[in-house]
């Protein structure tokens, strides 16, 4: 017998709404469609129409997880126009490092929320609470780093806001040798756990053809086998003066992604102790609010803690943007689910769903 | 600083472009499109070879073929939402559905990206108005 089961929108797996189309033949999912649009607040409109520091703030509000990502990404584009005028234009080297340290943080609070809401699902609960209690460890940091524990508000146009002390380094030390053992027990749990394994291999696979075919990007590519991470092949701010290691993992299905997640935290430990331990002396910022950007056009990328997130900003010598793009990786990842949906049960279409880590905040804007 | 390069093209070099980056596993990173002050389009598709941005241009046009059928899922979201929020179309385009707003809301002219904001709301209060 052959049904629809529609999914959503309200809260199929995280709390967040999409809405998808099940096509079943018993429980077997034949087809699938993914309906989105429901969080669309038309923030690229809004960028028209306001001066950069204003968009600097509006694009930090598109996503509540990623939100420095995409302070960092806007900011790095206008950065991108200004340094085309003058060759000489360069944002504070304190304040990149501060960007990296403060995105590092942003991934690996990233990465254990959605490890917890992948255990969750999978009714690993007593896991789920664990990782989320270590998850506030990293919030309670951000918040005494920035003050916020979502909208940050660290990114200005050529460089930080806030400095980080020596005292605030020291906190985040402490903080980063009990994530660093509390990640290692976690993967070492999920390599070698049976519920774990049961509810995820051989779920909801991507084949890396069809990651490449559709473009996925950030771990969800990188679970599927496709080596890509914006900050290795095409370093921005100081990336390139750190050692880490691009995470990927063969077996294309929801166990390859919780283990890329889980991996890419050991990284990010790794990626923040450097910073701080090279963190340069010297200005956070060039000292300037509102800059006079000149008339022009430039693209960056990032790696968010969903994958490449892009900022293109077209400007016209005024003080507004003339137009702001921005393509978020759940764009890029959505459109994967029908694909990883086919073959599966209805009962793991939530699961499937949330393996993307899907932010349809930032993918409506 | 991450490189970008600007090249310009014409409208009938995007489709052998898109084979031919697809054929070399060329990642399509995004398909932008703005309308320049004097209304002039411009579309752009942003590929990323070896980490750098490549950025081929088009402009003056407001029909473009469709690379859907090159880039698959990849290419029909990008261009589903050019089609969405300006007034520029995807010849080929099977789906042309709207993404992000309800097929209701806006007239088939109101394009939100370059309809101005106070006629975007007049249309709203006069709808609101009939109801």
């Amino acid at each position: 017998m052959s049904y629809i089961v529609p999914i959503g929108p309200y809260h199929p797996a995280l709390e967040e709404p999409v809405h998808a189309k099940l096509y079943t033949d018993g429980e077997q999912i034949t087809e699938a469609e993914v309906f989105i649009g429901y969080n669309h607040r038309g923030i690229e409109k809004l960028c028209q129409e306001r001066n950069f520091i204003q968009t600097l703030v509006l694009v930090e509000r598109v996503c509540g997880i990623c939100s420095h990502s995409h302070a960092l990404g806007y900011a790095m584009a206008i950065e991108g126009i200004m340094h085309q005028a003058d060759e000489n234009y360069s944002p504070a080297k304190r304040g990149q490092y501060i960007r990296v340290i403060i995105s590092e943080l942003e991934r690996l609070h990233s990465h254990l929320l959605w490890i917890g809401i992948a255990l969750h699902i999978i009714g690993h609960d007593s896991m789920f609470m664990h990782t989320w209690d270590d998850r506030e460890l990293v919030m309670d940091i951000l918040e005494e780093l920035t003050g916020n524990r979502v909208n940050y508000g660290m990114v200005t146009i050529g460089g930080a806001r806030r400095d980080i002390s020596a005292e605030q380094a020291q906190d985040v030390r402490k903080m980063l040798d009990k994530i660093e053992v509390f990640n290692l027990k976690l993967r070492d749990m999920l390599l070698s756990d049976k519920t774990v394994a049961l509810r995820t291999k051989g779920v909801g696979i991507l084949t890396t053809e069809d990651s490449n075919r559709i473009g996925a990007v950030g771990p969800h590519a990188r679970a599927s086998n496709v080596p890509v991470d914006v900050r290795i092949d095409a370093p921005y701010i100081c990336y390139d003066d750190f050692e880490f290691e691009k995470c990927v993992y063969p077996s294309c299905d929801v166990f390859s992604r919780v283990v890329v997640r889980v991996l890419e935290n050991i990284e990010s430990i790794k990626i923040i102790r450097q910073a701080l331990e090279n963190l340069p002396k010297g200005p956070i910022n060039k000292g300037v609010m509102i800059p006079k950007v000149p008339a022009g056009e430039y693209m960056v990328r990032v790696e968010a803690p969903r994958g490449q997130l892009c900022y293109k900003v077209n400007t016209d010598g005024g003080t507004t943007n003339q137009r702001v793009s921005i393509h978020v990786p759940t764009f890029k990842n959505a459109p994967t689910v029908p694909t990883m949906l086919k073959g599966n049960s209805v009962a793991d279409a939530g699961l499937i769903i949330a393996s993307i880590d899907p932010c349809f905040s930032c993918m409506d804007r | 600083m991450q490189e970008y390069r600007k090249i310009s093209i014409t409208k009938e070099e995007i489709v052998p472009l898109a084979k031919k980056m697809r054929g070399d596993n060329i990642h399509l990173a995004m398909i932008h499109a703005f309308y320049k002050k004097d209304g002039e389009p411009v579309v752009s598709y942003e590929y990323d070879i070896a980490g750098v941005i490549n950025s081929y241009t088009v402009k003056g046009e407001k029909t473009l073929p469709s690379i859907v059928d090159i880039y698959d899922l990849g290419a029909e979201w990008p261009e589903r939402e050019i089609m969405e929020l300006m007034d520029i179309t995807f010849e080929g385009l099977d789906n042309s559905k709207r993404l992000f707003m309800p097929e209701s809301m806006f007239s088939e002219e109101g394009h939100i990206l370059v309809t101005p904001i106070s006629e975007l709301i007049k249309e709203r209060e006069e709808k609101e108005g009939a109801k």
